[in-house]
């Protein structure tokens, strides 16, 4: 059998060849991080009686969830994670232990411990992955470091929980995950815990703190003590007693695998089916950012173009999602599947990391049953087993749920008639039918309703036929962009988008030439925001929100013209360098629920337009 | 049989279970060995348990084990080392977080 030792080290993986590898310890099951997801998966392999191996940085199970989350937010319901969920309440009553918003972290950690106590599952706290033993397409073991020294043990599959997706880069199947532009990954959390006099329960807050490589130690624990000093913590109420700082950050996006297929955003908004899903995950599709310009397309569509931050999707996951393409005996569980930089932002949330573990458990058993690589395991078998536990159920597939602003009746179906879809435009929450009228191309109709005499119907209209390149309603949104238009939908729950920056960032997506002299004199007069009235809400927080909303959507919507119009390329970027390039000129933004921090952002809008300059050079 | 005694500090008291110096526990040990304790020797209704047993500190041939933060404290006997370094540790909460 010819092996390689690969190990990563400084972000270099190196790979020697090692004759007569043998290993002391062989398992069924080797599970890298028992956090969220490799929990569940060690507790759904230990009590099939799998001889599984848990390597855990932690010295608990649970991770996030027992050490800094212990509510749950979104995330679709079902599966065996529900069981130990009912446990934990039940015996936190027998413990007399205090009241938490949430599930009992403690409790979380002993009910874990407790399910795996007399099973075959050895689980090695403290502990992190340190190299591996390849042999072709298969993983042979795994070289760990304890406290105890450094160790291995080889198995017959590996399930990699680890949220960093370690055991997937030192194989070389992962990749960092980030947007196109920087690479910049979602905004990490901090997460305080305390003591709320009036309920009389533990609970906890988090405030966006900033950005953090969660794959560097020394940044990653920088990041948890700098945090403590953030701004908001000095307005702690007096009705709580701060028991203390997690020890885990809310990191949001780190690596993922580089799966058999990617899950893209597009696919999710286009309802392109699967056939063979493990479970749904159920979210909004929110990465927290605010510099939402540097973003995709596709997210800016949703986001800024039809006010869709809050509406829940429910999303197929499928085999293909959570098995790396050069693998056959690895799979992946929790928020480092296969996805792209949107729909990371979506598949991570608590209860669908849980079920994750569960349907990766779901696969090695079966795999272990039949001796397969794990991309061959069967369907069937696999959905009957998640199914009869909850996991997979149909019902968690609603497509698309409204998740509305307090007052707002609940939208209940979306397959929208024309008249349906004309009485959605005319109202506070057009989002929805907005949609249906983008993917029926009902560009005729929106037309004929741009010469209506209501205001919604016309910016609506002319929104949607931007969507669709159509650059019928050019001077409607024009003129609300001029006027700066501060009416502020209602389809979500918060973070809707102003009109008039949704009409800044349509005209960007019609590219018609026409639009570069206004854009760029409403750029040139960037210190008149500051003057407006502007109704604050999550989304801007602060009036140099606004005023960096505005200027980062003329940016972008500048340069997506000079993009198509060589012509213009250097009237636009002097117009651009005039002003941003400056240097007076600054810039700056807060982060989500973090209203009193403001970071500034002169530098990423220097460096985005350095960026698509670059990129529109390469095309031309 | 471990016991557990409560020692105050300024910013609020919290619980240490002592026990004999040569115990080997692992961290599960620990966090059972924790709830049983506190579930019959809670003294106010008020106290809380949300953690235990964090770390593990070794100092010669006592080990010990304290809360980072959160009041709840194992330790295997109560030193001079360890009362010195639960009352740096208490400095550093009223600085920080308290």
């Amino acid at each position: 059998m010819l092996m390689f030792q690969q190990i990563l080290e400084h972000g270099e993986i190196t790979k020697e060849q090692r004759d007569n590898v043998s290993f002391s310890n062989h398992y069924d099951a080797v599970i890298l991080g028992g956090g969220t997801a490799g929990s569940i998966a060690a507790i759904c392999l230990a009590k099939k009686g799998r001889n599984v191996l848990i390597v855990e940085k932690q010295n608990f199970l649970g991770g996030v969830h027992s050490g800094a989350m212990f509510h749950y937010y979104q995330g679709s319901p079902g599966g065996i994670y529900e069981e130990y969920d009912a446990q934990i309440e039940q015996q936190k009553k027998q413990y007399r232990l205090p009241e938490v918003f949430g599930s009992h972290p403690l409790m979380r950690m002993y009910v874990y411990e407790q399910e795996l106590e007399d099973t075959n599952c050895q689980i090695s706290f403290d502990s992190a992955l340190a190299g591996i033993y390849t042999d072709g397409r298969t993983i042979a073991g795994i070289q760990y470091l304890t406290p105890f020294g450094l160790k291995e043990a080889s198995g017959d599959y590996f399930i990699d929980a680890s949220a960093e997706a370690v055991l997937c880069r030192i194989a070389g199947s992962a990749k960092k995950s980030g947007r196109e532009f920087d690479g910049l990954s979602q905004p990490f959390s901090n997460v305080r815990q305390f003591f709320e006099k009036d309920t009389c329960r533990i609970t906890f807050d988090n405030i966006d703190a900033g950005y953090v490589r969660q794959e560097l130690p020394e940044e990653y624990t920088g990041h948890i003590i700098a945090s403590l000093n953030n701004p908001v913590y000095s307005k702690w109420q007096k009705d709580q007693i701060t028991m203390g700082m997690s020890p885990l950050l809310g990191v949001r996006e780190g690596f993922t695998i580089d799966g058999i297929r990617q899950l893209c955003m597009d696919q999710v908004i286009q309802d392109k089916e699967l056939t063979e899903p493990l479970f749904f995950s159920s979210a909004n599709i929110d990465n927290h950012v605010k510099d939402m310009a540097f973003e995709s397309q596709t997210l800016c569509d949703w986001v800024v173009g039809l006010s869709m931050w809050s509406t829940l999707v429910s999303v197929p996951i499928d085999k293909e999602v959570m098995i790396p393409k050069a693998l056959d005996n690895v799979i992946a569980a929790g928020r480092i599947l296969s996805l792209d930089h949107d729909m990371a932002s979506h598949t991570r949330m608590m209860r669908d990391c849980q079920k994750s573990g569960e349907a990766a458990a779901t696969v090695v058993e079966e795999a272990l049953c039949l001796g397969l690589p794990l991309q061959d395991v069967p369907y069937q078998a696999l959905k009957e087993k998640l199914t009869q536990t909850g996991c997979l159920s149909l019902e968690n597939h609603y497509v698309l749920r409204d998740n509305p602003p307090p007052g707002r009746e609940r939208i209940s179906h979306f397959d929208l008639t024309m008249e349906q879809i004309r009485k959605g435009m005319l109202s506070d929450s057009p989002g929805f039918a907005m949609l249906a009228a983008w993917k029926m191309r009902i560009t005729e109709s929106l037309k004929s309703w741009l010469t209506e005499d209501n205001i919604n119907m016309q910016v609506n209209s002319a929104l949607v036929l931007a969507l669709c390149e159509d650059d019928s309603g050019f001077s409607v949104l024009i003129d609300t962009a001029q006027r700066r238009d501060c009416y502020l939908p209602q389809t979500s729950k918060s973070y809707n988008s102003l009109r008039g920056i949704s009409a800044v960032y349509a005209l960007g997506r019609l590219h018609n030439a026409k639009a570069s002299e206004p854009l760029l004199r409403m750029l040139q007069q960037n210190e008149t925001l500051i003057n407006d009235k502007v109704h604050f809400d999550k989304f801007i927080g602060h009036l140099q929100d606004y005023r960096f909303q505005y200027v980062s959507h003329l940016v972008r919507a500048l340069l997506t013209i000079a993009d198509y119009h060589p012509d213009l390329c250097r009237s636009i970027y002097q117009g651009i360098d005039e002003i941003v390039m400056a240097p007076e000129f600054t810039v700056s933004s807060t982060l989500k629920s973090n209203p009193d921090c403001l970071h500034d952002m002169t530098g990423s809008l220097r460096s985005y337009i350095q960026w698509r300059k670059n990129k529109g050079e390469r095309k031309l | 049989m471990p016991r557990a005694v409560i020692h105050d500090f300024p910013t609020g008291g919290y619980y240490i279970l002592e026990m004999p110096v040569d115990t080997e526990m692992t961290y599960p040990q620990l966090r059972k060995q924790a709830l049983e304790l506190f579930s019959y020797t809670r003294t106010d209704s008020s106290d809380l348990l949300l953690k235990a047993a964090d770390r593990i500190c070794v100092r010669g041939r006592q080990s010990s084990v304290i809360s980072d933060s959160n009041g709840f404290i194992l330790c295997s006997c109560l030193s001079e080392d360890l009362l010195h370094a639960m009352e740096r540790g208490e400095q550093f909460w009223r600085d920080y977080l308290c």
